[in-house]
């Protein structure tokens, strides 16, 4: 996940946010205005009238009405004549009056700004690489705890949630220290404006899980949510990385059609795993072993080097033997965005002459399938494009180069 | 369905009840072709309107059913726990005043019940709170499932867009042609390099394998206690006994040592973890010891 930029120009933009969040240009004007009058009239008396020095040109007068509009009052240039001192005396009262307009509106703006957050009621627009999260669990925060925990590059603030949590359950969450930063918006999930509101065009990946905020309703509303979701979302941000969990595996033809790159069935995984651990010696252990980061082997995919790209699956094994010692299990085939590796399928498929080959090729192009796991594959499959290797390793030894959001949307 | 008392032998015996049990059921016996509809005891107290959901279901025609607490003692004898091959307590959930403390504290009742009339059964638990690991671990438990634990990670990692949740899904996957299991290693391995087992598997011409590791300590504990009893009765080095006897109580069952490095020197009680593809053979469970002499033949257990 790409590291969301805060730089020296979003401090700098916060006149502007404030400006136009509260639609204050008038303030802003008139502020000016006051700058440019008040410094011009008091270098008049100065300057031309009382040929005081310290009113050498202009920008003098400008200078003194900044200092004395904002009540900072330098005392560098002091007004002698008796016009200056009337234009001084009101510049003052004048200050007092704009200072105090602008500092309580830009004090109600973040007390709003703060209230809205609490409410779950924010505009995220403009936000970019966060990473979003749709949907609601009861075990939210031990989910969270545990993506901080694989993602050590995301923050709380780079976590956007989506869903229709009640006000008491917003709190409860808030009000744990650890998750003050992560940005709640209440609300569908489902629906375009609060995706946008999400900043869901620029966000780096997008969680949707099945969601139980609403106790009463069907399992079948649920999973018909979360296909709504991946379909609005895909349509307003096509190359963004979207993994959903749905219930019923019943579902997936839907959410194929999203063009969803990831889709987990939590549910039946908890049931194989058992049905799995009932004929098996540790296999439990050995899953949680594979999972966890709390052990020191790790399951992990990594792209491919381009070198290998067209040689049997014996030779990257023994790549990643030598490079890390790491143990390859098998590969992640159609890995990345689906949609532009259907274009570049779509493009290759029409360069063949031979039509009948052409309409083959095009019917594989539409039957692709992303992150396509083969284990343990013969020794001379030969690995494809847009492959991902699947090794077991040891955290402390470097697998590869991590796989990052470029690798995932390039 | 049979509600009836019969002495049943080697047969797995589940407490406590899931969803939708029929499809645990039918992927149980996918997932370990070896069992029948018969070898499956269920002793569970729910209620009849969930009961009523095996009814019907061809594929688990068969299994019996022992209406009863699992956790109480005369229950677990009914169901011949001790002939059993195997004992899976499920965080039973279908009492939904219940809340998840109180299941996994039934849980534990369940483990220590069965581990005090058969302390050599292999007993998988699972438990939906970590808290409670401490107490299955002093019930001596085998092995334990921390269901929700799993898919919380599962979730977790979607987020990382590594594709790792489809690895996940393709090896929990019974209808899929790889299959993750641990096997018996052939006692001549034993003191030898984890890159010999490593490099045995990976010749065998049958079956496609993929050695990732080795599981440590399968040995039940209770019959390593009694193993370093019988030591302790021949030898005179009182403190060796004693040192021996701490080491069994503070060791864990189970252990996997997935990726050791090839340098690792296999040790006594261990399996091999292996990736299998049984597209035409079907899964290996046992490797005979004549295995390791480079022959690649493979019984079931």
């Amino acid at each position: 996940m790409s590291k969301p930029k805060r730089t020296l120009k979003a401090y700098l933009l916060f006149p502007y946010r404030w400006m136009v969040a509260t639609g204050n240009f008038n303030v802003l004007l008139v502020f000016i205005g006051t700058f440019i009058i008040t410094g011009a009239v008091v270098f008049y008396f100065e300057h031309s009238i009382g040929k005081n020095k310290q009113f050498q040109s202009i920008w003098d007068g400008i200078w003194w009405g900044i200092v004395s509009i904002t009540t900072t009052g330098y005392g560098d240039k002091v007004p002698t004549t008796l016009g200056g001192r009337l234009t001084a005396a009101l510049t003052m009262c004048t200050g007092i009056v704009l200072a105090g307009i602008v500092t309580g509106n830009i004090a109600s703006w973040l007390v709003d700004l703060k209230l809205k957050e609490g409410r779950g009621l924010i505009n995220l627009a403009g936000k970019s690489g966060h990473l979003v999260i749709c949907g609601w669990k009861r075990e939210m925060p031990t989910i969270l705890e545990e993506i901080l925990r694989l993602n050590t590059d995301l923050k709380p603030e780079d976590i956007v949630i989506i869903a229709p949590v009640t006000q008491e359950t917003l709190e409860r969450f808030k009000a744990d220290e650890a998750f003050e930063k992560v940005n709640v918006l209440r609300g569908d999930y489902f629906t375009q404006t609060m995706l946008e509101h999400a900043s869901i065009k620029l966000a780096g990946k997008v969680l949707i899980v099945a969601d139980w905020s609403i106790p009463t309703q069907s399992l079948t509303s649920i999973d018909a949510k979360t296909v709504m979701t991946a379909m609005t979302i895909r349509k307003m941000a096509p190359t963004v990385y979207i993994a959903a969990e749905v219930i019923d595996p019943k579902l997936d033809p839907y959410l194929k059609l999203a063009h969803c790159d990831e889709v987990m069935h939590t549910r039946d995984y908890s049931r194989a795993l058992l049905a799995n651990c009932a004929g098996r010696t540790g296999f439990a252990h050995i899953f949680y072993d594979l999972l966890t980061i709390d052990t020191p082997t790790q399951i992990s995919t990594v792209p491919v080097p381009p070198a290998l790209i067209g040689k049997p699956f014996s030779e990257i094994s023994a790549y990643y033997k030598r490079l890390s010692g790491s143990i390859t299990i098998g590969i992640l085939e159609n890995a990345g965005n689906l949609n532009r590796m259907r274009q570049e399928a779509l493009t290759e498929a029409q360069k063949n002459p031979d039509t009948r080959q052409v309409l083959r090729n095009l019917k594989d192009v539409k039957t692709l399938e992303s992150n396509n796991p083969i284990l343990n594959p013969q020794r001379d499959y030969i690995i494809r494009k847009n492959t991902l290797a699947v090794l077991i390793g040891t955290r402390d030894k470097p697998q590869d180069k991590p796989l990052n959001k470029k690798e995932v949307l390039s | 369905m049979n509600a009836t008392v019969v002495p049943y032998t080697n047969h797995l015996v589940i407490c406590g009840w899931k969803q939708e049990m029929h499809l645990l059921i039918i992927e149980m016996l996918h997932a370990n072709p070896q069992w029948s509809p018969k070898d499956i005891v269920i002793v569970s107290g729910a209620s009849d309107e969930l009961v009523k959901t095996l009814k019907g279901v061809p594929e688990v025609e068969g299994v019996h059913l022992i209406r009863d607490e699992y956790f109480s003692e005369a229950a677990l004898i009914r169901a011949s726990i001790t002939t059993a091959s195997k004992a899976l307590i499920l965080a039973d959930r279908s009492d939904r005043s219940e809340s998840s403390t109180e299941t996994d504290a039934k849980t534990v009742m369940a483990a220590m019940a069965i581990k005090k009339l058969a302390p050599l059964l292999y007993v998988t638990t699972e438990l939906l709170d970590l808290d409670f690991l401490q107490y299955v671990k002093m019930a001596k438990v085998d092995e334990v499932i921390y269901s929700r634990e799993y898919w919380r990670i599962l979730l977790a990692n979607a987020t990382s867009a590594s594709g790792i949740t489809h690895v996940i899904a393709e090896l929990l996957d019974s209808n899929s042609t790889c299959m993750l299991t641990s096997v018996q290693i052939p006692q001549n391995f034993i003191g030898r390099k984890f890159s010999d087992l490593a490099e045995f598997f990976a010749h065998q011409k049958r079956l496609r394998m993929i050695c990732i590791g080795l599981l440590e300590n399968t040995e039940n504990v209770n019959v390593l206690k009694r193993k370093a009893l019988v030591a302790a009765q021949k030898t005179t080095e009182v403190r060796n006994v004693l040192n021996s006897l701490t080491l069994i109580r503070e060791m864990e069952c189970n252990v996997p040592k997935l990726n050791p490095g090839d340098g690792y020197i296999i040790q006594k009680d261990s399996m091999a973890v292996v990736l299998t593809n049984q597209d035409s053979e079907g899964g290996p469970q046992t490797i005979s010891d004549d295995d390791a002499s480079g022959k690649d033949v493979y019984s079931y257990e």
